[in-house]
């Protein structure tokens, strides 16, 4: 291949990830699935009676064959006790939850600090999306079952197996540990899809760009890309609980809270967002338009819907809520933590990584030791070393090692040092 | 066409007694032929299974643009309204990528002709412009498909699907529905077009000479 070949090649990987970050946080495709799927289709056709009885005839052979091999009866998914429904949240805090167990005998066992929604549940399996954190996976290998894992911009299909599964919504780092059978795993650095075989694990980071597969149990192998690990049973203190401060699921809580997704009682966007309906609430702010939204909202309330356009990938409204709870509420403690979700904008949703920086450094002055200080100064170190200033990016680098020496980002800071 | 309806069903059903080798109830030749037979739920299994990969190659082709869940829609009405056609039930996810390709293509020509009924001199026409889109993408975004813009559209979509979608050159030429050969040729004319208008374009020949750069600096 030439060299401009491969050029384009890394440019359209880059182009490609950062798509697939924003199709990741977008969730419009329902709107059109309603639309699609809705409308009749019919195509006229003249036919001769003998050739509408073939058609007939094998409609009917194909209807009652798709009917045989589909299983009627839907499976049912229990949290412990609990009936769990479709739409449902699990957040697993710090004890250990009971696991989600599936009628088919599959089971989903969160980790302490994790959460997940059950997305869809029909007679061959389940869609479950692990927003955050890691779990144990075990998919009985029943004739057509069909499971599927939504891990940020990453899904891995299974139809029978065990693996252990994590992702960290910060780096976007994902991690799976495959001990039986196979599974596929798509989306970013992976494309439309890459087969595990038991004995395997996969780490790879959409913000990195950079994936590896290894024997399971081995070291990983020596990388050119600097890349956080994840492990699958995450550690006491998870970096999301120190990430995301704002989100529902790392406020205080029983130890095992399940949400309900009550529509009817669902009457404002705040009720939504904290539901996490963030694409639902962002639609019912839109009816007043986004800029009244913030002009009405308390400074309490600025934070949530800063938050609720940032999960929808909206960075231009997410930026103006910040931006006025700053105004508004300066010197609060939720204001300086404004400072950090501007710069996770800036960084995610814009790729501005200058201006990333220079919010990681405010929230960093204002909150020096602050509950997000090390994660500010990890990502500060990132967004300088992406922005091109490399002597600025050691220098942090060398700050993280000294205080952070176990932090997430000093396998990155190391490898800075380094070069 | 019917009879190859009548011949896939008479192919599967014998398998339905050698259980082992029955195809399983997610294959898309079943879906396919539930598709066929107007089942109510195989279209709703259609969208599930194929709408985030036709919206990805959309947006791989279009790049930001809010025309993209239109475009969507209308490529699973063309593929519910002509599934009868796809012959080979098994290349049923090669054939909605082909339809998402030849949607995008239809509607980067309307745009141009739009420009170009304007009736200004070829010399006048503005760039290309970008449809507003429903989130900000970055600057490297744009520029890439403001430079794929100035592009013939065949060359645009051949790179797009190359270099963005990163398809083999095979699958390339199968979505465009042309030869190898074609597409060779179509890459190598696009790659030349490409970079000669990427130096246009700041952000993006920054972003090249620093990718090149990282490239080469990394140990």
């Amino acid at each position: 291949m030439s060299a401009l070949a491969e050029r384009f090649e890394r440019l359209g990987r880059e182009i490609a990830a950062e798509q697939d970050r924003g199709l990741a946080q977008d969730l419009s495709l329902g709107s059109v699935r309603s639309r699609v799927v809705g409308r009749r289709f019919g195509r006229p056709r003249r036919v001769r009676a003998w050739a509408s009885a073939a058609v007939l005839a094998a409609a009917a052979a194909a209807a009652a064959l798709y009917h045989f091999a589909r299983p009627h009866t839907p499976l049912e998914a229990t949290l412990g006790t609990h009936p769990l429904a479709v739409g449902e949240w699990v957040s697993a805090t710090e004890v250990a939850a009971p696991p989600i167990h599936f009628s088919d005998g599959s089971e989903v066992t969160l980790l302490p600090g994790s959460r997940a929604r059950l997305a869809t549940l029909d007679a061959v399996g389940a869609h479950l999306v692990l927003e955050s954190g890691a779990a144990n996976v075990r998919v009985t290998p029943n004739h057509g079952a069909r499971y599927r894992l939504s891990l940020g911009p990453f899904a891995v299909d299974v139809t029978g197996t065990r693996f252990d599964v994590g992702f960290r919504p910060s780096d976007e780092l994902f991690t799976l540990a495959l001990h039986e059978g196979k599974v596929s795993v798509s989306g970013c650095v992976l494309g439309e899809g890459r087969t595990l075989l038991a004995g395997e694990s996969l780490s790879a980071s959409c913000r990195a760009g950079h994936f590896e597969i290894s024997a399971l149990g081995s070291p990983p192998a020596p990388s050119s890309e600097p890349t956080p690990t994840l492990s699958a049973a995450p550690s006491p203190e998870p970096a999301d609980t120190a990430l995301e401060p704002s989100e529902p699921e790392l406020r205080p809580a029983r130890p095992l809270a399940v949400g309900r997704e009550a529509t009817a009682a669902a009457s404002n966007w705040q009720s939504l967002s904290r539901q996490g309906r963030f694409a639902d609430a962002y639609a019912l702010i839109e009816l007043d338009g986004f800029d009244a939204a913030v002009s009405k909202a308390t400074i309490a309330d600025l934070a949530l819907l800063g938050d609720t356009a940032r999960f929808v990938a909206k960075p231009r409204d997410a930026l103006k809520a910040y931006q006025a709870l700053r105004s508004r509420g300066a010197g609060s403690a939720a204001a300086k933590q404004a400072a950090f979700s501007i710069a996770r904008v800036h960084f995610d949703q814009r790729a501005a990584y200058a201006e990333a920086a220079r919010w990681f450094r405010t929230y960093l002055a204002e909150q020096p030791g602050g509950p997000l200080a090390r994660e500010a100064e990890g990502r500060l170190m990132e967004s300088l070393s992406r922005a091109g200033d490399r002597s600025g990016a050691r220098q942090v680098a060398e700050k993280y090692v000294a205080l952070y020496p176990r932090g997430p980002h000093e396998r990155f800071a190391q490898q800075l040092l380094a070069r | 066409m019917l009879k190859k309806d009548s011949q896939a069903v008479g192919e599967l059903l014998p398998l339905r007694r050698s259980h082992p080798e029955l195809p399983p109830p997610e294959s898309d030749e079943v879906l396919v032929l539930a598709l066929r037979a107007r089942q109510p739920d195989a279209a709703t299994q259609l969208f599930d299974r194929y709408a985030p990969h036709v919206r990805r190659v959309l947006v791989r082709v279009m790049g930001p643009d809010s025309e993209i869940l239109d475009l969507v829609h209308d490529v699973f009405v063309t593929a519910f309204e002509s599934v009868h056609r796809l012959v080979d039930p098994r290349a049923l996810r090669a054939w909605l990528t082909q339809i998402a390709v030849f949607t995008a293509r239809a509607r980067i020509r309307r745009r141009v002709r739009g420009r170009i009924l304007r009736f200004l001199p070829f010399s006048e026409l503005p760039e290309p412009e970008l449809p507003p889109t429903d989130f900000e993408a970055s600057q490297a975004i744009q520029a890439v498909y403001r430079v794929l813009g100035r592009l013939d559209t065949d060359q645009r979509i051949a790179f797009a699907l190359r270099f963005v979608a990163g398809m083999e050159l095979t699958e390339v030429a199968a979505s465009c529905g042309v030869s190898l050969a074609t597409i060779k040729r179509r890459l190598a004319r696009a790659q030349l077009s490409f970079e000669a208008a990427a130096e246009r374009e700041p952000a993006l020949a920054e972003w090249l000479a620093v990718d090149a750069a990282a490239a080469g600096g990394v140990s």
